[in-house]
């Protein structure tokens, strides 16, 4: 029997799998909504209403059930070509899966209750019915009731108490060396007993050869059992665990589709018509529907054509619902196949994983250091070769954290739908690079910053169809979102085609905040930077849609935190790109080691263009200022002023010059270290707000580094140079010779 | 342990089963029933005794199955008397009503 | 039902506590402390199931699956091996002998119950 852990965990992994069939039945109806006859489209999106409702059954969730049978129904008459999908009923159908959506939230993991807004949902189910009419009253009652748990259950008198409609129904068929395993179906049965009300059992002996013919050991018989109980299909199945390997086991779970039970029918091995009678007599098949798919499949194997060629010719389905069925089938057995190549994991299992990948990167590298330190050439040769097999270990770990960004950029169809709608705006969304990998955490991270920009380019970046057409631009709006890999980073694009950034509003507006000085000679590429600053907004009406309390300086953060930048392409009158760029994975980094005095830090390998070394006496004091590199000025900083470390002592110092994006920086330091593999340690809440420090790791020889943040050292350095702008025009350093 | 006595002297004849018929009696049981079905081709009028069947499971159960299904497809009638306890429960449990006792027995 | 049942063990640890599961559940529990010791309490009473470690010295668990497929009173009774999960390789084998019931240590007494119930219910 399961525990409640064990039924919290079942009821999780549904809650999981519902969410994902949700996001698929939006997918389909999006594109249902540009290509409304779409059968693939169709078709899944039926799947997923089917597969959503038959899977609630199993946890008894009997409001779900019956909402998506509503919803399923309705599909099923789009699928026979009853119904078309227009586009008010798709937007109803929006609202019908958000309302399956906020069912699924709210399924309590611990007790499997699901409380229900009722009028919320009547209200959906009359407009859905209003939709389609016939279509929805078609469906027979016995379809509709509810699956319930029976309070009557223990007992093995015929329930009184609840519909026989909502019972399993149980085939069981068993191996002839069942009885000489020392296998006993009656001991199955009592067992079975014990989870609910066995309403109907049938001992099947249709394969029992004559009395003089049979081996009296074999089994020859099977089992058809009707039972009311609110155990889950695993419950039912684990009763019959030590069989598994000398039965057949078909399981249906209450209120299975017609067509569930006409293929049980159709696949036991008997020619009599026992098993439709038992499912009459518990009332889970009417006769009349019974007599139907046994017709069917008596013509079908008189005349030899497939079923469903039958059933189209007799006209009792269109030729779209055979298909549908049979793709069902395909994608069914498809899915299967591929989830049984997949692990679902829990996430934090992972993060622990990871957590111990890093300290063993760290430790194998202490261990490297202690050898060669030794000097034993064994030694070092097999640290070696363990550091070589702890990088693969790394990489494979990290591997295994990463997703496509695809799901979260499909998300965003909706957005654009709904929001575009809702401005009265005529918007494509484009998607580019969603097969490009990300860090989960990363991507979950990123959700609302996303939102937002999205939002926001269509709020105020896209022109309405008139503006549009009377800049000579096409009357729909472009948007794209595109992800993609760039040295060691990736790059994320929000890109619409709309009236671009209007650099004098935002240069005003900051100067009526007070964010800039009226005098202050800004270039338009840092006036628009200016919009992540915190509260400020161009919009001159903060809208309902991208007004709501996520501002610009939100999104900076987030990115921040992630260790990431952001930038923004826009020119005016032709559109704008906001570009994010980010670390492929948070947890552990290909650093660079270099070292002020006694103070050992790291800069993100990734950001390191050059290395070069210079005299002391070339330097001056100050901590910020110019470099002539190669004829151009390169910012540099003296990190040891920055963090007011001791002045260094060295005559020769090094300059290592890091790049982000198109901008390029100096970083003066006394001693470089070279290349190691480092795992980034959040700093306590003590150090978080140290400027230019993103985290430490700790060494191989137990010392403690600090990570550099360039990126907020970027921002600090230009804080700098522009605030002393006057006198740090000139380069004071002349190393053009490097 | 188990036996049939066979007692073809009276009619209804007379097939009394005794002690326990389980997959380890059922080979024993099977021979035995066939010997007298054979012997008795032409009875049409059986009485099948379980009063003194203390054991029955799935396997001695599809064994009294089998002998019913024959015996209806040789037109004869069977009666059956007797079972209870763990017999009588096996019989109900597996729902046999072919194999319920024409009379059932009042319950306990 | 009362059943008869015969635990092969030999840690005195997880004898006891089949032995207290079963016995609390009313089920008569005879105790044998390895394959070999098992064969002698085979003598002719009646056992409804075995309940088998696999690992055991004198005569291990698939030995004595294989001993009791081969004694024509005993050859029907259900077993049940006790299992560890780095002992996952043995099943096969314990599979082919005859045994096809198995439970991995370690285990809910519930669990031991429920299959006594299915198995020999």
């Amino acid at each position: 029997m399961l525990n409640g852990d064990q039924w919290s965990q079942l009821l999780q992994g549904f809650i999981e799998e519902a969410s994902d069939l949700i996001k698929q039945a939006e997918e389909y109806l999006l594109q249902l909504d540009q290509t409304p006859d779409d059968e693939d489209a169709i078709n899944g999106l039926f799947r997923a209403m089917h597969t959503l409702k038959g899977s609630a059954g199993l946890f008894s969730l009997t409001p779900l059930v019956s909402f998506t049978h509503h919803l399923e129904s309705l599909l099923m008459a789009v699928r026979d070509g009853q119904r078309t999908l227009t586009p008010p009923l798709v937007s109803l159908m929006l609202r019908c899966l958000d309302e399956v959506a906020s069912m699924v939230s709210l399924i309590d993991v611990d007790s499997g209750e699901l409380p229900v807004d009722e009028t919320h949902q009547n209200e959906l189910l009359a407009a859905l019915a209003e939709h389609s009419g016939q279509a929805v009253e078609q469906i027979p009652a016995t379809q509709v009731a509810a699956p319930s748990a029976c309070p009557n259950r223990g007992r093995l008198e015929k329930c009184a108490n609840c519909d026989a409609d909502g019972a399993w129904h149980i085939s069981l068929r068993f191996h002839p060396d069942l009885f000489r395993n020392g296998f006993d179906p009656a001991a199955f049965i009592r067992y079975l007993s014990r989870l609910g009300d066995i309403l109907h059992l049938d001992v099947i002996d249709a394969s029992l050869p004559s009395f003089s013919e049979m081996d009296p050991e074999s089994c020859y018989l099977g089992l058809e059992i009707d039972l009311c109980t609110d155990a889950s299909k695993a419950e039912i199945e684990e009763v019959f665990e030590f069989i598994h390997d000398f039965s057949t086991l078909r399981i249906l779970p209450p209120n299975s589709a017609l067509e569930d039970y006409l293929q049980l029918i159709h696949e036991l091995p008997e020619t009599d018509q026992r098993v439709g009678r038992i499912l009459v007599a518990s009332g889970l098949l009417t006769e009349h529907e019974l007599e139907q798919g046994l017709a069917l499949q008596a013509q079908a194997s008189e005349q030899k054509p497939q079923l469903g060629s039958v059933l189209v010719e007799e006209g009792m389905v269109a030729p779209q619902a055979v298909n549908a069925a049979l793709a069902k089938q395909q994608s069914a057995r498809e899915k299967r196949s591929l989830e049984s190549s997949q692990i679902r994991v829990a996430a934090h299992k992972l993060d622990e994983l990871i957590n111990l990948v890093g300290e063993l990167v760290i430790s194998a590298a202490g261990a490297q250091l202690r050898a060669q330190s030794h000097g034993d050439a064994g030694c070092v040769e097999t640290t070696q070769t363990v550091n070589q097999h702890v990088e693969l270990i790394r990489e494979a770990a990290l591997k295994l954290r990463m997703i496509e960004i695809g799901d979260t950029f499909n998300r965003f169809h909706r957005v654009v739908r709904d929001v575009s709608q809702q401005l009265g705006k005529n918007i494509r969304l484009e998607i580019r690079g969603a097969d490009t990998e990300l860090d989960k955490s990363v991507i979950d991270k990123l959700a609302d910053p996303l939102t937002h920009l999205v939002r926001n380019a269509i709020d105020h970046g896209i022109e309405s169809a008139e503006d549009r057409l009377a800049a000579g631009k096409p009357a729909e709006g472009q948007l794209q979102l595109n992800a993609y890999h760039e040295s060691g980073q990736i790059v994320i694009e929000v890109a619409d085609d709309g009236r671009g950034l209007n650099t004098e509003r935002i240069r005003q507006k900051a100067i009526d905040r007070g964010l800039i000085d009226p005098q202050a000679n800004l270039a338009e590429h840092d006036i628009h930077a200016l919009i992540f600053a915190a509260g400020f907004s161009t919009a001159d009406n903060v809208s309902d849609l991208s007004g709501r309390g996520v501002g610009m300086d939100v999104v900076r953060s987030v990115i921040d935190g992630l260790r990431g930048s952001i930038e923004i392409d826009s020119v005016l009158g032709a559109g704008c790109t906001f570009r994010i760029r980010l670390p492929l994975t948070l947890a552990i980094i290909d650093g660079f080691l270099i070292s002020l005095g006694e103070e050992y830090f790291v800069v993100p390998l990734d950001m390191v263009t050059e290395c070069l070394e210079m005299d002391a006496g070339q330097l001056g004091d100050s901590a910020y200022g110019y470099l002539n590199l190669r004829g151009k000025p390169l910012p540099c900083i003296s990190l040891a002023a920055h963090f007011d470390l001791p002045a260094s002592r060295s005559k020769r110092r090094n300059i290592v010059v890091v790049n982000q994006g198109r901008q390029q920086a100096g970083l003066v330091v006394d001693n470089l270290h070279g290349e190691l593999q480092t795992v980034i340690k959040p700093l306590g809440l003590l150090f978080q707000h140290l400027q230019g420090i993103g985290g430490s790791t700790i060494l191989g020889n137990g010392q403690v580094a600090l990570i550099l943040d360039i990126p907020s050292l970027f921002r600090h350095l230009q804080n700098h140079v522009e605030a002393s702008a006057g006198d740090l025009r000139q380069p004071r350093m002349d190393i053009s010779g490097f | 342990m188990f036996d049939v006595r066979h007692d073809s002297q009276h009619q209804p004849e007379r097939l009394a089963l005794v002690g326990s018929l389980t997959i380890y009696e059922v080979r024993q049981a099977h021979e035995a029933l066939l010997g007298a079905l054979v012997s008795s081709a032409e009875t049409r009028h059986w009485l099948l005794d379980l009063s003194e069947l203390e054991e029955l499971d799935s396997a001695g159960a599809q064994l009294l199955l089998a002998l019913q299904r024959h015996l209806a497809q040789q037109q004869a009638r069977l009666e059956v008397t007797g079972p209870a306890g763990e017999v009588l429960g096996m019989l109900e449990l597996l729902r046999l009503q072919p194999l319920y006792p024409d009379v059932l027995p009042a319950k306990a | 039902m009362a059943k008869t049942i015969l635990i092969v063990d030999d840690s005195l640890s997880m004898r006891q506590l089949v032995k207290m599961t079963l016995s609390g559940a009313g089920h008569t529990v005879i105790e044998a402390v390895d394959g070999r010791d098992a064969l002698t309490k085979l003598n002719g009473q009646k056992i409804n199931l075995i309940i088998s470690d696999v690992n055991m010295p004198n005569l291990d668990g698939i030995g004595l699956v294989k001993e009791v497929k081969a004694r024509n009173e005993y050859r029907f009774t259900p077993i049940v091996m006790l299992t560890t999960e780095s002992e996952q390789g043995k099943k096969a084998e314990g599979q082919a002998a005859g045994a096809k019931a198995w439970i991995v240590k370690p285990f809910q007494p519930q669990q031991l119950l429920a299959a006594v119930d299915k198995l020999a219910g």
